[in-house]
């Protein structure tokens, strides 16, 4: 078996480092978007009745 | 038994038949059975047997035995030994029908082989044994029908049962025919049973009594059996529909449906179907094939519940789970296969065509000896791999096929997710109590729920393993960007300081600038390598550092080291001075005619600066060649003791520079001192050759003071002492000037910007002649240094008559000074006295000129 020199087997242990890192932070910035979608905010039509009549819940 | 023995005793030798036959009378009326009888006829022989008339008693006796016990195996040997022609002489036609009928009855309920004999044997037998005695037909009848009963083979079963049911009074062979096939329903294996029951129907199409038999006894037997027994003879006639159904169509003459149970169940008359499944038409086994109805349709019911059980609720269940399965084993597959290939230490690093290629003794390898940056390039290759190989593994996790994986090496046992579901449901079905066809109906669509949710956690996986490669991909695609970006920027960095700081070298062999000069491993060079690293900078084969072949790391940057390695010229590949770059060069030829004393003047001059070193540290001295080491000591220790047997004389061939660091910080300035052959200086062509003089910042000019032949004449006895050199100091510096001329730059201005020192030697013989004046005999106490070169510029001109040549002097260099210095008396702590006047004279330091000529460059 071919002796593989220390400062290449560092190096490629660095790459490997760097997947573990990009999976990492690449599934927490998934998580953090899915957050921010489902938590995003929804317009929700005005509460007014046609015809200028009284809103819900307003004192008569 | 006894009688036996007697009898046969007497009757050998044979007696008178008279006697005999009389005696045997007596006997039989003694002895029993068949067992005997058979024995005496046997001893008797047949000759005897039949002179006696013994035949009809026996068998008299024969049927009397049948009658009371049954046929046994003794009868049959009896019988055999009766129907001999001698022995049945006196038999009587009944009693040899019976005698036969005993032989048929061993013959049938013996092995039941010969199949073919044996039916017509049993069809004539039964015609024939209509008289015989009512016993022993019973016994022939019950053997030829359990023998028939025991037929395996549909064929032989369906022909004997055609034959025997033929013949007349069969009504006794199906009573007996009727309890052997009770009992080879209730024993034998559901083979032997399918094939008793395709003869039994196949006969029954032709003979009524057979029906029946299949009707009631067949029913009854087969309904004690168990449930999967009548499964299997189901399945048995299935399987061999084709060959039994031939068998049918040969039998009923007809022609066949497309299956076997199509043309069982529509058989008409018969109903075997019903046997199987519905038996006897009797009310008890009525009720039975109504509960077994009812049972089949509650069955039905649960069947249909539970497929809807599992098509609304497993179902989804099932796929959510098959997905996350998927899904989390698609990942883990992804991570476990990426982290191999960026193992480390146990990764192949063949893929990546990195490693340098082998060292070629033969000459010298252009390539670099060293291993290609991972950042370079290979790491892309990694990238590669891992994608590859990482998909590949994902999709033969989840969804391979078996066989190899792509990259040839075995698949992991167990097979891939999918192919575990598809056995797994199908050992569900095969072992599932309620037979497979239901268990297949229940459980298809969570199995198909299955399979698609393994489909979609892989697709979920690909894409997020897809946005993950691609993140990969661009972070290592920026970090390689960087590393070339950071290897160009450091190149420049570091040549713009060393320009800065005036740093450069330039070889002490072949005198030529070493722009990039090439290094040695030291790990390579200490087993015996000679392979250079021609360019060790920032860039392919490393940023910061290298790897060499050896696995041994070299800096790239100076600043990181990289001036510990031995450097060599890049054209004449001798080595460099050590600490290659790290300090600007000075370069100072040491000019002289022959025997002018260069040598020991510079030999002096080391020697003196060394000494300045020891005494005071802030001097620093170094040696920056070791290999001048050895020879720089002998020359010392000779001149120490007053003498130049040891100081070489130099060889007229291209000078290597002596090198030495002179300073510290900024100041420090590494040295080359060339000590050229006084001939070179004799021939105007070869002057031109010395290629280190376009690098002088300054230059010795060594002047004997015995080459002058006014001051050669004066102290002749002097001047032998001191190896006066003959050379004409005129010539010499004239040539050298002309030499330098051409050499340095801004050579048409009327002044070098050269510093010239010229030196004095052997002063110490000047002092010891008292005809010629000591250059500084005349100085008073503690003159300054101009006092001194004004002294000794006076003693050229005037002693000398040298005042051409120190015109010629002034008139090349920008600046010049005179000091007068003797390499002897530099390791003498005494002043020298001059002779003529004894008053002390204190000559110049050894080391000024050079240290004069080096402060005009900044150093002290």
């Amino acid at each position: 078996m071919t002796v593989i020199p220390n400062p290449i087997v560092n190096a490629r242990r660095v790459a490997g480092v760097i997947l573990l890192l990009t999976t990492l932070l690449t599934v927490a910035a998934a998580v953090i978007l899915a957050a921010l979608y489902a938590n995003r905010a929804v317009p929700v039509a005005p509460l007014t009745t046609s015809g200028g009549g009284r809103r819900p819940g307003a004192l008569r | 038994m006894g009688l036996i023995a007697d009898a046969v005793q007497l009757f050998s030798p044979a007696p008178p038949a008279d006697t005999v036959s009389r005696l045997a009378r007596l006997i039989w009326t003694a002895i029993p059975p068949a067992v005997d009888a058979h024995r005496l006829l046997e001893t008797l022989g047949d000759e005897t047997a039949a002179a006696t008339g013994l035949a009809p008693s026996i068998c008299q006796r024969l049927v009397a035995d049948a009658r009371t016990a049954g046929l046994t195996d003794e009868d049959a040997a009896l019988a055999r030994s009766l129907v001999k022609p001698m022995t049945s002489r006196g038999l009587a036609a009944e009693q040899l029908l019976n005698v036969r009928a005993v032989l048929t009855w061993a013959l049938f309920n013996g092995s039941p082989q010969y199949a073919e004999v044996l039916k017509r044997r049993a069809v004539d037998d039964l015609n024939a044994f209509a008289s015989v005695e009512p016993e022993i037909r019973r016994d022939v009848v019950t053997a030829i029908a359990e023998w028939t009963a025991g037929l395996r083979r549909a064929e032989d079963h369906r022909d004997a049962l055609l034959a025997i049911s033929g013949v007349p009074r069969t009504q006794e062979f199906m009573s007996a025919y009727r309890a052997s096939l009770e009992m080879a329903l209730d024993r034998e294996s559901p083979e032997v049973i399918a094939e008793i029951l395709i003869a039994l129907v196949s006969v029954g199409a032709r003979r009524p009594e057979v029906n029946e038999l299949l009707d009631v006894v067949a029913g009854d037997a087969l309904s004690r059996r168990r449930k999967r027994d009548l499964t299997d003879i189901r399945g048995y006639l299935d399987e061999n529909s084709e060959t039994l159904q031939g068998l049918l169509i040969g039998a009923v003459d007809r022609s066949g449906p497309r299956n076997w149970v199509e043309w069982w169940d529509t058989l008409a008359g018969i109903q075997p179907a019903s046997i199987l499944c519905q038996p006897p038409v009797r009310s008890a086994q009525l009720r039975k094939g109504a509960l077994l109805m009812w049972f089949y349709l509650v069955l039905l019911g649960l069947v249909a519940m539970a497929a809807y059980l599992c098509v609304v609720f497993v179902a989804p269940i099932v796929f959510v789970i098959a997905t996350l399965i998927a899904l989390g084993v698609a990942l883990v597959e992804f991570a476990t296969s990426s982290a191999s290939v960026f193992r480390g230490a146990t990764a192949s690093i063949d893929h990546l065509k990195m490693a340098p290629p082998p060292e070629d003794p033969s000459g010298p390898n252009p390539a670099e000896p060293a291993y290609r940056s991972y950042y370079f390039g290979p790491v892309f290759r990694d990238y590669g791999y891992m994608v590859s190989g990482s998909s590949h593994k994902v999709l033969d996790r989840v969804i391979g096929s078996g066989g190899a994986t792509h990259d040839g090496s075995p698949r992991l046992s167990g097979g891939s997710l999918a192919q575990r579901l598809y056995w797994g449901w199908q050992g569900l079905v095969r072992s599932s109590p309620g037979g497979p066809t239901a268990a297949k109906v229940i459980t298809w669509v969570p199995m198909a729920a299955g399979m698609v949710g393994l489909g979609a956690g892989l697709v979920v996986a690909c894409v997020a393993i897809a946005v993950v490669s691609m993140v990969f991909g661009l972070v290592l695609g920026s970090v390689v960007l960087v590393s070339v970006l950071l290897a160009m920027l450091l190149r420049i960095i570091e040549k713009i300081t060393l320009r800065m700081r005036g740093i450069s070298i330039e070889c002490p062999s072949c005198h030529a600038g070493a722009v990039s000069p090439w290094y040695a491993c030291p790990h390579c060079w200490s087993r015996g390598g000679s392979e250079f690293h021609r360019r060790l900078i920032p860039g392919s084969y490393g940023t910061f550092f290298r790897v060499c072949r050896c696995g041994n790391k070299l800096p790239t940057l100076l600043i990181l080291g990289k001036w510990k390695l031995q450097g060599y010229c890049q054209r004449c590949h001798e080595p460099l001075p050590t600490k290659v770059l790290t300090a600007p060069t000075f370069h100072v030829p040491v000019v002289a005619g022959r025997s002018a004393g260069k040598t020991a003047y510079m030999m002096a001059a080391v020697a003196r600066m060394e000494q300045q070193n020891a005494a005071d540290p802030k001097f620093a001295f170094e040696f920056a060649d070791e290999s001048v080491i050895d020879g720089y000591k002998a020359a010392y220790e000779s001149l120490a003791r007053s003498s130049f047997d040891r100081v070489l004389i130099t060889r007229p061939n291209m000078p290597k520079a002596f090198n030495i660091y002179l300073g510290r910080g900024s100041a420090r300035r590494l040295l080359y001192l060339y000590d050229a052959a006084g001939e070179l200086y004799e021939d105007e062509a070869r002057v031109g050759t010395l290629g280190y003089l376009e690098h002088s910042g300054g230059v010795v000019i060594v002047i004997d003071p015995f080459s002058f032949r006014s001051v050669r004449r004066a102290a002749q006895s002097v001047s032998t002492d001191a190896r006066a050199s003959v050379a004409d100091a005129e010539d010499v510096i004239g040539r050298f000037v002309e030499g330098l001329r051409r050499s340095v730059r801004g050579r048409a201005a009327r002044k070098l910007q050269v510093r010239a020192a010229v030196v004095i030697t052997k002063c110490d013989a000047l002092a010891r002649s008292t005809a010629v004046p000591h250059p500084f005999e005349d100085l008073g106490e503690n003159p300054s240094r101009a006092d001194r070169s004004s002294a000794a510029r006076r003693w050229l001109t005037d002693q000398g008559n040298a005042g051409g040549l120190v015109t010629s002097i002034e008139n090349t260099f920008g600046s010049c000074e005179y000091f007068a210095v003797s390499a002897i008396n530099t390791f003498r702590e005494a002043e020298p006295v001059s002779a003529r006047t004894l008053i002390m004279v204190r000559e110049d330091d050894v080391a000024a000129p050079v240290q004069w000529l080096m402060s005009g460059h900044g150093t002290p």
